[in-house]
């Protein structure tokens, strides 16, 4: 089959692009990333009359010659005719809010001599008379098809649609909009040949951090003579209703406090909202599981079936939840315009520790869970600052610390009350949240000294116009983050589920056999209650795990955490909450033979209170020890979803494992002072 | 007289002169700000924090440190 020709979409930031894109293609879209980089790649199939395209969304920029990473992309697609993404057709989208700027980008399309489409969006902006008169004008001057659209309403589609294949023919001017200094024509031999003279000149200028000058002066040109094509300004009618709106969302005191109750409200809804969703899929697939496992034969391959894969493919799922919440919010917010609110309001504050107000909802996310936080950082310009934040989310405190940290406060800390009215307990749980916090800020304030990169000292940021968010635009944004996490994230989920699913079940030569031929044989003394026999597979699957290979693990690495206080079974323990962190509680409860489901886990507390170190028949959960695991948890790189979801997000493993390793060293050493000084104290 | 546009109080309006930076320069042509562009300043964020500077339909949010590399002239 022949392929597909292209169409490349080029235009400002909030220019509507994204939401022709989405016009043009419907759900015939996919979001990949551009090769070697995180910058989504949108690609997707569109129909005119006669003829299917291929279209392309290329990243939003204001000229040619920005320097950001989404941006720097658009110029190499226009400029290389070798790239596979290389158009056939450009759609310029510009804006009837700020047609100049956007005239001058266009012009360097048409100069670089591509067939171009040019669409004049948002014309709901300005009465139709005055935008059609811009538009003949325009027409008269620039050799392109021009079509006015508000794609908000649905209008112009149609007619830009029918355009395309009438824009595919169109010859372009022989001369150049911009003309190229003659003293310069000497130094454009010299590069490698080009398919046209302004394009050897733009590659020539961005070669040279020495050309900034000759940069300001070719975008000073044009961006007069964008003044020139349409010899007025259009005056946007709406402007003063966002003026309004802004008022009081960028008031010193009400915005603050508008943004506070915004973030009360993201925090809630994937903190508690996504949590019933939840805890239907959890058991949804393990009912699922144990049905299935009575149907099929008793097993390995039924055990790697239902409690490895099967299990894992749950543990994917679970997170859908969260991060459709949380890409609601973040779809809505920047759909509104609200989001680069944030960013004015929030830059002065978080800018000491290398963050600009982006970052923000990123970092608070975290406190519910890292997953989709690290994947909504995508939406950071700022390379440096993306991998900062990136890297420091996973410290915030997240829900699955929860149960760990419930089960070890209860057991160390008494439940009394300070002052009359604030509970130990929860004071504690405070300080970890705080902990993890400050940890966060602190350990970004660090990475920014040693992690390079430009920093983009330079802050613009434009602050849109008001305007109602599109449902297609909303759940298209859902719809496509809750996919790629599936695909991208899950297989390597899959692969850690399946291998600790491996360590936990298996063991040394015979061990697993024996423990199971020795229950076997209890199991079938005479006249054994049920609660005796239940109490007995518990002991069996304690027995087992401690002798799997997880449980040698365990054991093995006793040394290396014997100096924070904990013993092998908090070893175990930790190898296998590697997958997540509430996995510590299940494996604690297996390990002392306790049920699991048990309300605050009053019987598994009890035998972790009994415990005393086999040596020197201390008991295992001091204060000093508890606080220990306290500490650890709330530092240590405890799940691999995050792991696998920082090698996607940063197209590296080389940052997935410097995350994991810092994060360790960082708990580690926290955990063995916090024991060390507490212990010595006590 | 032309000043900084650090110096612009908020609802002031004025006209864009110049600015010494060149990236600086290239940013705001980018974001459609050039020589005689005229504004209005429509939101100063607190303890220092950004500008907000309206241009016909869009508005601009520029940090101090380059609000005082650009010099404007007031209008009435």
């Amino acid at each position: 089959m022949k392929p597909l020709k292209k169409i490349a979409l080029v235009g400002c930031p909030n220019s509507g692009k994204s939401s022709l894109f989405n016009a043009l293609t419907g759900l015939n879209q996919k979001v990949g990333n551009f090769p070697g980089v995180t910058v989504d790649r949108k690609v997707g199939k569109m129909k005119t009359e006669n003829e299917d395209f291929s279209l392309i969304d290329l990243p939003g920029c204001y000229s040619l010659y920005s320097r950001s990473e989404d941006e720097r992309i658009t110029r190499d697609v226009l400029l290389n005719p070798e790239n596979p993404s290389f158009p056939d057709l450009v759609i310029v989208v510009a804006d009837f809010g700020n047609l100049r700027r956007s005239l001058s980008l266009a012009g360097q399309i048409l100069d670089l001599k591509l067939p171009t489409l040019l669409v004049l969006n948002m014309a709901d902006l300005i009465e139709p008379e005055h935008a059609n008169n811009i538009q003949t004008r325009l027409k008269k001057k620039l050799p392109c098809s021009i079509v006015n659209t508000s794609v908000l309403n649905n209008k112009g589609i149609e007619t830009l649609i029918k355009e395309i294949p009438i824009a595919l023919k169109t010859k372009p001017n022989p001369e150049l909009f911009f003309s190229i200094p003659p003293t310069f024509e000497e130094q454009l031999k010299n590069q490698k040949p080009y398919p046209n003279r302004y394009a050897a000149w733009l590659t020539w200028l961005i070669s040279n951090k020495e050309n900034e000058a000759l940069i300001g002066n070719e975008l000073a040109v044009r961006f007069d003579l964008a003044g020139d094509w349409i010899e007025e300004e259009p005056e946007p009618l709406s402007s003063n209703f966002s003026q309004k709106i802004d008022q009081v969302l960028l008031h010193p005191f009400w915005g603050y406090f508008i943004f506070l109750a915004v973030l009360l409200l993201v925090f809630q809804a994937i903190f508690a909202w996504a949590a019933i969703p939840m805890e239907g899929i959890d058991y949804l697939f393990s009912s699922v599981g144990e049905g299935l496992k009575k149907w099929l034969p008793y097993g390995f391959l039924t055990g790697l079936l239902i409690d490895g894969l099967w299990a894992g493919i749950g543990g994917i799922l679970v997170f859908i939840p969260q991060i459709a919440f949380l890409f609601l919010f973040i779809a809505v917010l920047e759909e509104t315009g609200y989001m680069s609110r944030v960013v004015f309001l929030m830059d002065r504050i978080v800018r000491p520790f290398g963050f600009s107000g982006r970052a923000v909802i990123p970092l608070i996310g975290g406190m519910a869970c890292a997953v989709p936080s690290i994947m909504m950082a995508r939406n950071i310009p700022d390379k440096r600052e993306r991998l900062i934040t990136i890297l420091v989310t996973p410290l915030m405190s997240c829900s699955a610390r929860i149960p760990v940290f419930t089960l070890i406060i209860a057991l160390i800390i008494p439940a009394q009350s300070i002052a009359g009215f604030l509970n130990l307990q929860g004071l504690v749980l405070l300080g970890l949240y705080l902990l993890g916090f400050f940890a966060a800020l602190g350990v970004a304030w660090i990475l920014k000294r040693f992690i390079s990169g430009e920093s983009n000292s330079l802050f613009l940021t434009e602050l849109p116009i008001y305007r109602l968010p599109r449902v297609r635009n909303v759940a298209l944004t859902i719809f496509n983050k809750c996919k790629t996490f599936v695909v991208e994230t899950g297989k390597i989920i899959l692969v850690i589920s399946s291998l600790l699913w491996l360590l936990s079940t298996t063991g040394p030569t015979g061990e697993i056999k024996r423990v199971e031929a020795d229950f076997a044989a209890k199991k079938s003394e005479q006249n054994l209650s049920q609660i005796e026999l239940e109490a007995l597979s518990m002991k069996e699957a304690s027995a087992k795990l401690q002798v799997s290979w997880a449980g040698q693990l365990g054991s093995f690495i006793e040394p290396a955490i014997r100096p924070l206080g904990f013993d092998w079974k908090i070893g175990i323990s930790l190898i296998t909450s590697f997958a997540a962190r509430e996995v510590f509680v299940g494996t604690m409860a297996t390990l002392y033979a306790t049920e699991a489901g048990d309300e605050s886990y009053a019987s598994l507390r009890k035998q972790m209170q009994a415990e005393t170190f086999s040596d020197n028949q201390k008991p295992v959960y001091s204060f000093a020890t508890g606080m220990a695991l306290l500490i650890f948890y709330a530092f240590a790189m405890q799940c691999m979803s995050t792991i696998a979801v920082v090698k996607r997000e940063t197209a590296s493993w080389y940052w997935a494992l410097f995350l994991t390793t810092y994060l360790t060293v960082l708990a580690w050493v926290s955990a063995f002072i916090t024991f060390q000084v507490l212990s010595a104290w006590s | 007289m032309s000043k900084s546009l650090l110096h612009f109080s908020k609802g002031e309006k004025g006209k864009i002169i110049q600015t010494q930076n060149e990236s600086l320069r290239i940013a705001l042509l980018g974001m459609g700000i050039g020589k005689n562009t005229l504004f209005q300043i429509s939101n100063i964020a607190p303890l220092g924090g950004p500008i907000g500077v309206l241009i016909l339909g869009t508005k601009i949010a520029i940090r101090r440190e380059d609000a005082s590399k650009i010099e404007a002239e007031p209008i009435a």
